[in-house]
């Protein structure tokens, strides 16, 4: 019985250290370096972290060097079970602002491991609310529109469906 | 507190030690192993370079002095050269025509010199400056000074007897009379690009690719320019001598390994004072020159 209980309070405790010592700023260090080999380039950011987050501060992204979108903050939460990303204040620069006007005030992106490839999105933008999702199985990104505000703009790249305004596409 | 809660609570402790041991273990193995230490920047460039820099070749004792006395305003209209041989050894061999800033280098008597408007060098001032040439003055006489270009000479000698590069100009002409235009337009073999074109396209992408579309063009996975895979006859691209499946591989200089240097390139226009393409047509290497101003 005490080998059991030991045992759980092992693991249990493995799971809080994997969270707490988790390199945070190495890993994204690498996702940056991942990011890199696809033309994307993230800088003049702020990198602060504690012991369950990570959070980024005014960053700004490259595409293929030119400067297409920044954030006035990132926030990371790696749980391991659950990871979360929370972003505020995306504006679009550049020619990505020339097709596409949108400023974004908050977006939200949920990932659990009991559902590897599904990344749930809720984003809050001048457009309106929008919730939605990225399958990495099927490498698809879907978001409706849920409360459509100021949509003329990117009207173009939406798809009317049953529930209303939809963006669809593959990645 | 019995033995056997000792052994308890220090079994309990025990586990939780291995537990964070065995994740702190993992994660330093890992870190050492496979994670950088150090964030991927964008490589820091100054932006779109200019074509001419200022620098001064002049030494102290052959510096020439700055002239603050304003120019005399009454010029006569035909200036007569007294003597133009003075001037044989007068070259305009570059320029830097900025807003803020108009410095010429001009060689004399085989040696370099920069000047800076309103100096002097042998009794004359330098007074104004356009792109293809600069303006001196003496007793109230008037001077242009053409920029020297290779080939130019026996051309010059050709069509005149004299081939002092300085010749008399009337004041009334040196005044550029052309800057409301907006299209591109060839002046003495340079092609001038209106600063106003660039406003109108600044910002405009459409407006672009109604009249040019041009295409990544990759070499071994990398880029390497931009080839034109369309060019509107007539259009104010076409008048800038490109043509479609050029390849443009740099501007000013600045590989086009990015899409920065284009998007560059018109975001600072307005500070240019020349630009120069560099275009790949079929095998032959071109470098295509223009004045914008």
């Amino acid at each position: 019985m005490r080998l059991v209980r030991n045992s759980i309070f092992t693991l249990l405790f493995i799971i809080v250290g994997f969270i707490v010592f988790m390199p945070k700023v190495e890993l994204y260090y690498k996702a940056e370096q991942l990011l890199k080999k696809q033309g994307i380039v993230i800088d003049n950011e702020e990198i602060k972290s504690n012991p369950a987050a990570l959070k980024i501060l005014h960053p700004v992204v490259y595409f293929r060097g030119v400067d297409v979108a920044r954030a006035s903050v990132v926030e990371l939460k790696p749980l391991l079970f659950v990871n979360r990303l929370k972003a505020e204040n995306i504006e679009l620069l550049n020619v990505a602002k020339n097709f596409l006007n949108i400023s974004i005030n908050s977006l939200v992106a949920n990932h659990t491991i009991f559902k590897p490839y599904y990344i749930k999105l809720n984003i809050d933008g001048n457009f309106g609310v929008a919730s939605g999702y990225i399958d990495l199985k099927s490498k698809i990104i879907h978001i409706d529109i849920v409360e459509p505000k100021d949509i003329n703009s990117i009207k173009k790249f939406l798809k009317k469906g049953k529930k209303g305004w939809f963006y669809e596409s593959k990645i | 507190m019995s033995q056997k809660s000792k052994k308890s609570i220090f079994g309990i402790v025990i586990a939780i030690l291995l537990g964070l041991l065995i994740a702190k273990s993992f994660w330093v193995a890992l870190e050492y192993k496979y994670l950088p230490k150090t964030g991927e920047d964008l490589p820091k460039k100054s932006g779109l370079k200019k074509l001419y820099y200022h620098y001064s070749l002049a030494s102290k004792k052959d510096k020439p002095k700055v002239v603050t006395k304003k120019p005399t305003i009454n010029k006569p209209k035909v200036v007569v050269k007294k003597k133009p041989e003075e001037f044989t050894k007068f070259t305009l061999t570059g320029l830097y025509n900025a807003k803020d800033r108009k410095v010429i280098i001009v060689v004399y008597k085989g040696k370099s010199y920069a000047l800076a408007l309103n100096e002097e060098l042998a009794g004359y001032k330098f007074t104004k400056l356009f792109p293809t040439y600069a303006i001196f003055s003496k007793n109230g006489k008037e001077y242009k000074l053409d920029l020297y270009k290779k080939g130019a000479n026996k051309q010059q000698n050709s069509s005149s007897s004299n081939s002092n590069p300085i010749t008399t100009i009337e004041p009334s002409k040196a005044k550029e009379s052309a800057n409301n235009k907006i299209e591109p337009r060839v002046e003495d073999g340079t092609t001038i690009i209106p600063k106003t074109l660039f406003n109108k396209y600044k910002g405009d992408f459409r407006a672009i690719r109604r009249n040019i579309d041009a295409v990544p063009n990759m070499q071994n996975g990398k880029l390497n320019g931009f080839r034109i895979s369309f060019i509107r006859k007539g259009s104010d691209f076409d008048k800038l001598g490109l043509k479609r499946g050029d390849i443009l591989t740099a501007i000013n200089g600045e590989p086009l390994d990015n899409f920065k240097v284009p998007l560059e390139f018109f975001r600072n226009a307005d500070s240019l004072s020349a630009a120069t393409i560099t275009i790949k047509r079929g095998n032959e290497i071109k470098e295509l020159e223009y004045e914008v101003h």
